[in-house]
């Protein structure tokens, strides 16, 4: 994307003054739209618009033998795509390389250590027979159009999902001689079993434009801003992760000590009001079902 | 497994020669010239179309007409079968060429020299369909973005099972392995633009379904002209005589 | 957006989609406005366009022949000047025409011209002999002017023109042969669709009670900046070229992004821009919002 010197100065000028090109302050989000069960066919899905920037998470369960280091665990497998539709072949990124990428981050963010402990979610309750079947979650995402703050996005989408997703009941009947045990599942949604989605946390990329430090920039702001640290929170403010963007400027590390704590007073807040309003898309959603 | 039932009713409830209920929208995505979403029955498939603007790569662009490229993706969550494996398949290559096929003889690209055209589309749920489901989603984003097209194409798919023949086969009713064939037709010219059949089959059973076909190509046209109407109006609205 | 100069707390709102209550209401009151179209003046692609009121018809855009019948090729609405029969439709991307003021982006400096992306079919060429040079002399561009073209516009730069000639291919010449043209700083871009943006005689709108300058260029790329000072005369009377402007206050900014918000909602909406719309426009606005419909 081209920029004429005097768009970039007037645009660090905004930054400095605290009043961006579209009138937000450097710490204000622009506009967030979740919406819940998007994809009737899967476990759980959620739709994100962050301004031009549109993503769509889908969460499906599916009974698989679990590994051999966690006998005990499910498992979560996590992949992102970018649709061709959103036409960043045509400025120059290429679609797969974005899309490992935006994997990689995000797989930082939400899964655990190989053993499964410490992870946002609690993986032991995916297990359905130790050793022999259990849960596993399988994220698919699909960038839609990118404006600016994708990660973020997909952060908050896989987080809105995975509140969304319904895993059906399990009968275990009796083991036959094999030792095989039938595994009868419960086809009736208001059966099926919640995750426990307290703990996941979502992504807040800070951003250095000059000296001011901003979050949520959209795709002209982010071709002229500086170091960019990609920052897991969770709802209590503790850090889940941190990683500076692959194609980032050098940070200094005393801007580095700020931009965390600008994510960590921000991400709270983010969290607790994506969680009201998942709370009242599943209301709704639950009344309507009675209906 | 029976698909047409004693009283002469498929899986879903349909008659064996009715299309399934069909939505169009347009202007789903902000950042192209063009952009719709069509949707047959359960299968969903979103079009984009950049142009007609200067050629990214200088060397391909054509002197006297316009370039025309297709890119075709769906997501891992459209079929319900196991994680696909990653990059293109010669499936999803096989699929834009026949829509860029379809679409060179749709667009005047005489009118549009060393310009290029083009046409991203996704799939987001693939129930069987979906060759006939992105034509027509590419030509709603042509016409969307204004265009100019030597005549609407529109595209569908019948197939035969039980020895009757079946308009649009959802997936379960293709899974058989019977005979399918996928037909896209320039209505008012009259043209048949694209036609591709799977499966062995006799002459004339080929030819009872590609006429089946055909007809559900004429009343897919119609629902599209009606939809690329309302949109034309409600735009015109907005906008006022200027 | 927060005028005040003390930090405020961050602004996050999430929403539900669907909840926006104002784009519906305006959806209602515009569909009761669609029976006042007449059924004839639209048409889809691959309709015949009605011409049985005259004999002989000439073709225009957006129509062809066939089998002795007009057929559309756009969807649009038909357009019946005299005997020239044509179909414009509502959306599509900027096509020029003459003495069109257009805002564009440099992309390319080569050979005694710069290539101007103009977000049309073409790029847009502008010649070295089609600029006035730094200092306002009249010559002949010499070999060294040709060296130092990126001190006139550089990659990236904005600048403003006017389209000067088209050619057969559909390429376009623009000049910049006037002071009211020329590179464009110290404000910002917004793009909106070319169709919404109305031919008129003056493109370069200044809104002294608002406090900013708009150029709407025809090509959908718009200019908004602070008010610039008047042009100092020199010493022969006529008019210098303005130095450089210092960068704008914290209120001439406010003003910039209220105008700016005001365009892309008009834009999102899909009504006409032009100087009545966009004062209506920046006045609706309360201030404290950040957001358009």
């Amino acid at each position: 994307m081209l920029h004429s010197k005097a768009e970039r100065a007037y645009l660090q000028q905004g930054f400095d003054a605290g009043l961006r090109s579209d009138g937000r302050g450097c710490h204000d989000w622009r506009p967030v739209e979740v919406a819940l069960a998007q994809l009737p066919q899967a476990s759980g899905s959620a739709r994100c618009c962050v301004g031009g920037t549109e993503v769509l998470v889908s969460v499906k369960a599916e009974v698989r033998t679990p590994t051999e280091e966690a006998p005990g665990c499910g498992g979560i497998q996590l992949a992102v795509e970018v649709s061709p539709c959103a036409g960043l072949r045509l400025q120059g990124r290429g679609d797969e390389e974005l899309g490992a990428e935006l994997t990689r981050a995000l797989e930082r963010c939400l899964l655990s250590q190989a053993n499964g402990a410490g992870g946002c979610l609690d993986l032991s309750a995916l297990c359905i027979v130790a050793g022999k079947s259990c849960w596993v979650l399988c994220v698919d995402a699909l960038v839609l159009s990118a404006d600016g703050c994708v990660l973020d996005a997909l952060s908050i989408a896989a987080k809105a999902a995975l509140a969304d997703t319904r895993i059906p009941l399990v009968e275990v009947t009796q083991a036959d001689e094999d030792g095989d045990a039938e595994l009868e599942l419960d086809d009736d949604p208001t059966h099926a079993a919640r995750l426990d989605t307290a703990r996941v946390p979502v992504l807040v990329t800070v951003s250095q434009v000059g000296a001011a430090l901003a979050v949520d920039l959209n795709a002209e702001e982010g071709a002229c801003a500086g170091a960019a640290l990609e920052v897991a929170v969770d709802a209590r403010g503790r850090l889940c992760g941190a990683t500076m963007r692959a194609h980032s400027a050098p940070l200094h590390p005393s801007s580095l000590q700020e931009m965390l704590g600008l994510a960590q007073r921000l991400g709270p807040r983010l969290l607790r009001e994506l969680d009201r309003q998942i709370g009242q898309s599943a209301a709704a959603a639950s009344v309507a079902m009675q209906e | 497994m029976e698909f047409v039932s004693p009283e002469g009713l498929r899986i879903d409830g349909r008659r064996p020669q009715e299309l399934r209920a069909l939505q169009c929208k347009f202007g789903v995505l902000s950042c192209c010239d063009g952009s719709a979403l069509f949707q047959a029955g359960n299968t969903k498939v979103f079009a984009a179309v950049y142009g007609p603007r200067v050629a990214d790569i200088r060397g391909q662009a054509l002197h006297d007409r316009a370039l025309i490229k297709c890119e075709y993706a769906h997501a891992a969550f459209s079929t319900g079968a196991a994680r696909r494996r990653r990059g293109r398949s010669r499936k999803s290559t096989e699929l834009a060429a026949l829509v860029r096929g379809a679409l060179e003889q749709t667009i005047l690209v005489e009118l549009l020299p060393r310009a290029q055209v083009e046409v991203c589309i996704q799939v987001l749920f693939a129930d069987g369909g979906v060759t006939a489901a992105c034509i027509n989603a590419a030509m709603l984003a042509v016409a969307d973005a204004g265009i100019p097209v030597r005549d609407m194409v529109a595209a569908c798919g019948a197939g035969h099972l039980e020895a009757m023949p079946l308009l649009d086969l959802n997936h379960t009713e293709a899974a058989t392995g019977g005979l399918e064939v996928c037909v896209a037709l320039h209505p008012a010219l009259d043209r048949v633009v694209l036609l591709q059949a799977d499966a062995k089959a006799s002459v004339d059973t080929l030819e009872a379904v590609t006429t089946l076909a055909l007809q559900g190509c004429k009343a897919a046209a119609g629902a599209m002209r009606e939809a690329l109407l309302q949109h034309v109006r409600s735009l015109a609205a907005r906008r006022g005589a200027i | 957006m927060q005028l005040a100069g003390q930090p405020q707390a961050p602004n996050i709102i999430i929403r539900g989609s669907g909840s926006s209550l104002a784009a519906a209401s305006v959806q209602e009151r515009l569909e009761s406005q669609y029976e006042a179209f007449s059924e004839d003046s639209f048409v889809c692609v691959g309709d015949i366009v009605p011409t049985d009121m005259q004999e002989g018809f000439l073709r225009g855009h957006g129509t062809q022949v066939v089998d002795g019948q007009l057929m559309a090729t756009v969807c649009g609405r038909v357009e019946r000047i005299n005997k020239l029969v044509s179909v414009r439709p509502l959306r599509n991307r900027y096509s020029a025409e003459l003495g069109d003021v257009v805002v564009g982006r440099v992309t390319d400096v080569a050979g005694k011209r710069w290539i101007v992306d103009l977000n049309a079919r073409q790029e847009a060429t502008l010649q070295l002999s089609s600029v006035n040079l730094p200092g306002g002399v009249q010559r002949r561009r010499t070999a060294e002017d040709e060296l130092n073209m990126r001190s006139v516009f550089e990659e990236g730069d904005l600048i403003s023109a006017e389209v000067q000639a088209l050619h057969q291919d559909g390429s376009v010449s623009l000049h910049t042969r006037s002071l009211k043209y020329g590179k464009l700083a110290g404000g910002q871009l917004v793009t909106v669709p070319a169709n919404l943006i109305k031919r008129q005689k003056h493109h370069f709108n200044t809104l002294p009670d608002m406090g900013v300058d708009v150029i709407l260029g025809c090509n959908g790329m718009v200019w908004v900046a602070p008010n610039a000072p008047p042009p100092a005369l020199g010493a022969d009377g006529e008019p210098e070229q303005a130095p450089p402007r210092p960068p704008a206050t914290r209120e001439q900014r406010a003003a910039v992004c209220r105008m700016a918000g005001a365009l892309r909602a008009l834009a999102a909406l899909y009504f006409p821009i032009f100087q009545a719309t966009l004062v209506d426009a920046y006045q609706a606005r309360k201030p404290g919002l950040v957001d358009a419909a």
